[in-house]
């Protein structure tokens, strides 16, 4: 909670408060900061590691066709385990890692009578960077056949095993993340937006506009947040398209969700507006907006800085378990909450467990956005 | 809203009769060695009526007679008393002693079954509620001797114009309490609750449930005598065993009635709530505690009216438990030990299930059955107004009645596939539709089956009118039908069940193979029935129930043989269900069934149905599989290859009474062990006689 | 601080009325209710035909005025209510307030527990970690934080459950008790059953508590280590312990207090996921079973209750809040 006023003061482990920047013009001022916040937050290995993962995560999001090496709607042999890669093959050590597909030997076991299956050893498959794959639109514009990496021959390429139908689950985690990872960014925009300017004006300027806001926000509290989801599930058409299904999903999760921030914003607020400088500012005749912006909002930027990023895996842990519930897009459009309906059977546990897979993606998802924000919560504040 | 102009109608109605599908023999569902074998006998085997020289019963009772709390064996037992054959016992004459254990997920209404009260499903209203005949133990019957076991009745004549039959009712029995069982709780149960409007009893009995205009009237004590409108109508003994007439202790509940008190109905139904205990039954069991939300506990009948034939009393068993949970845990209990009973219907756990009681030490093990569990893709056949009615709906619902849509949908799935994404393995058996393989009125020579073959779905498709106009993939409606718009067929599912989902999305996925866009419509619980009820959906992908495996069950749902007797096609705005042609045939056949006398003839009806319904793909199969029972390892007597469903459930099937727990094997899980039923109405838990 | 209390309390009777008649109409918006779940039952336990269970849905409709208009159902709801009557469940055919009574109070105790748990340890943790930030300590406690909430809890549920039941073999799964134990009375077997039906729930939530008050704890803890009036505290001589844990802490403490409102709503809805799976009855459990086959006076009521105990939670968030910092209380 530094405010600029004390900034010189205050202690670091390394003292580098010597290098704070001069209070001179606002320019100079504001790209001080900028850069006082890049240095320090080079500093925190988690925030660094957490950048790159986002980054990443981005990236395959928006080129997600491209990244996949095999079809996620082909189905198949259904609930293959994943095709091993190995730097070997019959000859012996090759630089190029080869795969070997996973075929069915035709002999049950005899006490679950499932098909015994194995690698296919006498065809090993090199495994190569940009090869040609099936047909897509590279950023819904340009067609394509190039992916980042798979096999010569086009066959699927199933890293991390098929699923019920056969269809590659690697493929389909990553194309789900888009569907997930767009509902939780445009949710959480939703949230912060709303839930800061609530908070803060009614943390501010407290009185009647206080109360009423604060009631609303007890009766969006009040509503239990689950039951909502599953009566209002059953409500959507099933012919509805599916940009109205999202767009009611991202409003239903924003609507629920917006007011605990609020609370912790107009919270943080309210002790902030009766501090001394504030108050300072105030007599002298400083507008409000001035006050808010200058003095306040900085100040409870970290906080909602550390929100967000706790928000964003929220939203999509929520999302995940709504569509374990049902609540989810429908085939052919594919969700990580949807592929984790298909891991809620003891088959899937003891059998089949690279199904989990999108539990891992979730988990990766939901630790690059934690790692930044731990990072980001501490270079807001660089002073 | 836009009409179809009748060319059009007529058009995709009737179809083009040159179809591009060829029809093909059904492969044979694979073999594999889990499933138990059943032995077929004749009812004969299974049991008889007659009198013992010497009774025997366990040795607390024989304590407790001896303090004066009990009445003398003898004097409990009726006349003859129903004697089970040990021939037909898998592991011959049993001990007493021991409970077993079940985990249900409903909850008990009250006792008042004949008011419409459920005890909480799961078997513990057949355990309680004894009826006329018995149909559960049939799956070992032979075909040519199929007709309901009797129970209540023990034996039965047909007058020689067959429209009168005099039933004889077992002599002597008595209630749970000691008061004698007579023709006077038949027909308290038939003239005070079936007849009387009023009143609903529990699955539904009522006038016409009998046949149309049916009487029933007492001739003595012991003896009935049914009225009847049509000749030998011997479908109406399969309706009076379990759930139709299982009458109630009429001494109890006739005080009770509006006719006899003050009570208004629903007093009357709601006189015996679940913490009324000991109410007097006929089965081998009597409800002696019941902790709310926690455990229903039932103990021996000291007055049931079988035992074997070494004249020991039946049940084995001392005591039933019905721990009060939900139906997903009952599976989770059993494997675990903490439950005796279930019936594994989920295929995704079969594997896991199978591997755990491979275990020498798993507490449980597993059997398959039959299969007797299926699924089919239904199609909403109502053009007259059942369902939705907006343009697109009424269009889809005249494609369904289009016969080479109807095919184009059967050869558009890959079966194979999608009974490998339920469980893999030689569990699941490609189903083309009607009767269930292997079933007793199943005839492989009548099936017609339209095997996996894409490109003949998309001629088929052509064939049917449908063609991709504006390229996106998906076929559209020729110009004038609907305007031309895409093709969207609503697949209803039932989204409480994985397997329910897996084959709705099986279909959407394959439907987008030959260019046809389904949307699965996924609901939950009483949103699905109620969508199911209105019709309000184009294809429904539903778990057939017991006219696909016995045909004499629920017969009714086989065609429209009334305006509400199909899941998939009811009555529209003017109360008519606008049938096909092949379908009123079908609807005649299954009049003539009911009515039908002889075996014979029923089963060549039977086949006729069975080549019209598939040929014409009536509903397109989808998958088969058996259920396995899992059961405590420990118990003994229970029936190799007993369905876990087929003319009811596995509880039924394996005849409880008879089940018993070898002296070495038994566990202390009895709550109130030596002790005996009491007084009805005593509070829960304190009426017991120790 | 009367004045505040009895106006917040006022105040709340409204935002009820609000909720209850949101949800009243949500719940009733769903194309099925409990007629439909009785003909399902009929037919498939039954093997009643379809008309005979239609007929007895449509007699059910009648018995229970559920063909009434919307607002009248939800007008002799609500007067009913007032007169102390919660009306009947018709899945358990007893009272509601029965059902509830039955359940509630070892809903609450579950919830408690790991509610009280997670704070305490979370918090500890939190100022553990943030004291020592950047240390072993500081990744360690951060990383369990972080798989504490980022794992789907009911995905948790069903692993655990797996292991239990398929691997190791526990008997005591599913339900409060054991059968036998809930036939005793209390003492240290029973509580020690209870325990051993009742620790993956617990140990589930305390996990996702613990995560997020660590994570919340630290965040602010850091953000308070470095202000002024720290630093001076320790200038006057005050030991770094007690410099942190008497001035750094309680302004640490601010959002963690407004957070704790919502702590009942989260709560309840956290312990659903896994209490289903492992079939504990608890309120929450409830709430999803009576949703799914349309016993809606149990959910209606359930639901009010949960909005009240929301409602209280604020005032005593808020109350919380006031108390710890004398800016609020001064100010308002």
């Amino acid at each position: 909670m530094g405010s600029d006023i004390f900034a010189p003061f205050v202690k670091h482990e390394d003292a580098t408060y010597l290098d704070a920047a001069p209070a001179s013009g606002r320019f100079a001022k504001n790209e001080g900061y900028l850069l006082l916040a890049w240095r320090k937050f080079r500093r925190s290995i988690t925030g660094m590691i957490g950048l790159t993962l986002v980054t990443l995560l981005l990236l395959m999001t928006i080129f997600a066709d491209f990244v996949v090496p095999s079809d996620p709607r082909e189905p198949t042999l259904a609930f293959a385990p994943p095709d091993p890669i190995s730097f070997f093959n019959k000859e012996g050590f090759t630089l190029r890692p080869q795969t070997f597909a996973v075929t069915e030997s035709g002999e049950l076991d005899p006490v679950t009578f499932q098909p015994l299956n194995s690698p296919d050893y006498d065809h090993p498959r090199p495994i190569k960077f940009f090869v040609h794959g099936y047909a897509y639109h590279a950023l819904g514009l340009i067609p394509s056949t190039t992916h980042l990496f798979g096999t010569d021959d086009g066959q699927p390429f199933h890293i991390l095993g098929t699923d019920k139908f056969g269809r590659d689950i690697f493929s389909r985690g990553i194309i789900g993340s888009r569907i997930s990872l767009t509902i939780a960014l445009i949710t959480v925009t939703f949230i912060t937006i709303v839930g800061t300017l609530v908070g803060l004006t009614s943390g501010y300027y407290g009185g009647v506009f206080d109360r009423w806001s604060q009631r609303v926000v007890d009766i969006f509290f009040a509503l239990p947040q689950l039951p909502l989801y599953l009566a209002l599930a059953a409500l959507i058409p099933a012919t509805a398209p599916s940009s109205v299904f999202l767009a009611f999903v991202v409003c239903v999760m924003a609507a629920l969700n917006w007011a605990a921030l609020s609370r912790e914003v107009r919270g943080k607020t309210l002790a902030l507006a009766r501090i001394e400088y504030v108050r300072a500012a105030e007599a002298v005749g400083v507008t409000d907006r001035r006050i808010i912006l200058r003095h306040i909002l900085p100040n409870v930027i970290s906080h909602v800085i550390v929100s967000i990023t706790t928000w964003i895996p929220q939203i999509v842990l929520i999302e995940s378990f709504l569509g374990f519930l049902g609540f989810a897009v429908k085939p052919p459009l594919i969700s990580w909450g949807m592929m984790l309906q298909d891991c809620a059977n003891f088959s899937v546990l003891g059998s089949y467990p690279w199904i989990l897979s999108p539990v891992a993606f979730v988990l990766i998802t939901v630790f690059s956005f934690n790692a930044l924000g731990d990072g980001l919560r501490d270079a807001v504040d660089p002073y | 809203m836009k009409t179809v102009t009748g060319l059009m109608a007529a058009m995709l109605a009737l179809g083009v009769s040159a179809t591009t599908v060829k029809a093909d023999a059904v492969p044979d569902a694979p073999k594999f060695d889990a499933q138990g074998k059943v032995t077929m006998v004749g009812v004969g085997d299974i049991l008889e009526y007659k009198a013992l020289p010497s009774y025997n019963e366990p040795e607390f009772m024989k304590a407790l007679e001896k303090a004066g709390k009990l009445p003398a064996l003898k004097d409990r037992l009726p006349k003859e008393p129903m004697v089970y054959k040990t021939g037909n016992m898998k592991d011959g004459i049993g001990v007493y002693g021991d409970v077993m254990r079940h985990v249900i997920g409903g909850r008990p209404d009250g006792w008042n079954y004949s008011a419409g009260q459920s005890q909480g499903w799961g078997g513990i209203d057949i355990g309680l509620s004894e009826c006329l005949t018995r149909t559960g133990p049939l799956f070992q019957v032979k075909a040519e001797e199929l007709q309901p076991l009797p129970n209540l009745a023990k034996s039965w004549d047909w007058s020689k114009d067959g429209m009168q039959l005099t039933m004889h009712l077992i002599e002597g029995a008595k209630w749970s309490d000691g008061e004698p069982f007579s023709a006077d709780d038949v027909m308290f149960y038939w003239e005070k609750n079936v007849l009387d409007t009023n009143v609903h009893p529990l699955n539904g009995a009522n006038p016409g449930t009998f046949g149309e205009g049916t009487t029933l009237e007492k001739v003595d004590a012991n003896t009935i005598k049914w009225t009847f409108k049509t000749a030998f109508p011997t479908q109406v003994l399969y309706a009076m065993a379990y759930g139709t007439f299982c009458p109630g202790p009429a001494h109890i509940l006739a005080p009770q009635h509006p006719a006899n008190s003050k009570n208004t109905y629903d007093e009357y139904k709601n006189a015996f709530p679940p913490t009324y205990s000991d109410m007097p039954t006929m089965g081998a069991w009597t409800e002696v505690d019941y902790k709310p939300d926690n455990i229903i506990v039932l103990r021996r009948n000291p007055y049931y009216w079988k035992v074997d034939e070494k004249g020991n009393q039946l049940p084995y068993l001392n005591e039933m438990q019905y721990r009060l949970s939900t139906w997903a845990d009952r599976d989770v209990q059993t494997i675990a030990g903490t439950g005796d009973f279930s019936n594994l219907e989920q295929p995704e756990n079969f594997v896991e299930s199978l591997k755990k009681s491979a275990d020498p030490a798993a507490p449980a093990r597993l059997e398959f059955g039959q299969r007797t569990i299926g699924y089919a893709l239904e199609f909403n056949y109502s053009a007259n107004g059942w369902g939705d009615t907006d343009a697109n709906s009424v269009a889809v619902h005249n494609l369904n009645r289009n016969l080479n849509f109807r095919k184009a949908v059967t050869s558009m799935l890959d079966r194979q596939r999608l009974g490998e994404s339920l469980v893999k393995g030689p569990f699941t058996a490609i189903y083309p539709g009607g009767l269930f393989p292997g079933t007793s009125f199943y005839d492989k020579a009548s099936t017609v089956y339209y095997p996996f073959n894409v490109d003949a779905a998309k001629a088929d498709l052509a064939a049917a009118g449908l063609k991709d106009t504006d390229g996106d993939g998906f076929v559209n409606f020729s110009k004038d039908v609907n305007g031309g718009k895409n093709v969207e067929i609503t697949v209803l599912g039932n989204a409480d069940y994985q397997t329910d989902k897996s084959l709705v999305e099986g279909v959407v996925a394959m439907g987008e193979k030959v260019g046809l866009r389904v949307i699965p419509k996924l609901l939950s619980g009483k949103d699905h029935d109620a969508a199911r009820d209105a019709g309000k959906y184009d294809w429904e992908v539903l778990r057939q129930s017991s006219e696909m495996i016995t045909a004499v069950q629920q017969t009714d749902h086989l065609a429209p043989i009334g305006p509400n007797t199909t899941d998939f096609h009811k009555a529209g705005a003017d109360g008519k269900v606008d049938l096909m042609d092949f379908e009123q045939k079908l609807v005649d056949i299954v009049n003539k069934f009911i009515g039908a006398k002889d075996a014979k003839d029923r089963i060549a009806l039977m086949k006729e149905f069975q080549k019209i319904s598939t040929e014409n793909v009536y509903k397109a199969g989808l998958t088969v599989y058996p259920g396995a029972l899992l059961i405590n390892k420990r118990f003994a007597n229970v029936a190799p290859g007993a369905p876990i469903f087929m003319y009811n459930w596995a509880e039924d099937n394996i005849i409880r009474e008879r089940v018993y727990v070898p002296k070495d094997k038994q566990s202390k899980n009895e709550l109130f062990p030596d002790t005996l039923p009491g007084k009805p109405g005593s509070a829960p838990g304190e009426g017991l006689v120790k | 601080m009367l004045r505040f209390l009895a106006y917040r309390i006022l105040s709340a009777i409204p935002v009820l009325f609000v909720m209850t008649i949101i949800t009243f109409v949500i719940i009733h918006s769903t194309p099925g209710d409990y007629a439909d779940y009785v003909a399902s039952m009929l037919r498939s336990e039954g093997h009643a035909s379809n008309e005979v269970a239609q007929a007895a849905a449509v007699q059910f409709r009648i018995d229970h005025g559920l063909n009434d208009p919307l607002i009248i159902q939800y007008f002799r709801w609500i007067w009913d209510i007032l007169h102390g009557n919660f009306g009947t469940s018709y899945f358990f055919n007893s009272p509601i307030s029965e059902v509830i009574a039955q359940r509630l109070p070892r809903s609450l105790a579950l919830v408690l527990t790991v509610h009280v748990l997670g704070t305490i340890i979370g918090v500890t943790f939190g100022i553990i970690a943030a004291t020592r930030q950047y240390s072993w300590v500081d990744n360690l406690f951060s990383f369990i934080g972080f798989l504490g909430i980022s794992t789907p809890k009911f995905l948790f549920a069903l692993v655990l459950i797996y292991i239990l039941a398929f691997k190791i073999g526990v008997q005591e799964l599913g339900s409060f008790y054991s059968t036998y134990w809930s036939y005793q009375p209390m003492s240290f077997g029973k509580f020690w059953n209870l325990i051993l039906h009742v620790w993956p729930i617990i140990l589930v939530g305390v996990l996702n508590g613990i995560s997020y008050n660590m994570r919340m704890m630290r965040g602010n803890l850091l953000d308070t280590l470095n202000a002024q009036y720290v630093e001076t505290a320790r200038a006057k001589g005050l030991s770094n312990t007690m410099a942190v844990l008497k001035h750094a802490v309680p302004n640490a403490l601010h959002p963690l207090a407004a957070y704790q409102s919502a702590v009942m709503r989260y709560l309840i809805e956290g312990e659903i996921e896994t209490s289903v799976i492992f079939g504990i009855p608890t309120i929450g459990v409830a709430i999803v079973l009576s949703m799914s086959i349309g016993d809606v006076l149990v959910t209606a009521t359930l639901m009010l209750m949960l909005g009240i105990l929301q409602i209280v939670g604020s005032i005593l968030s808020d109350l919380l809040l006031a108390w710890l910092d004398p800016r609020v209380r001064l100010g308002t």
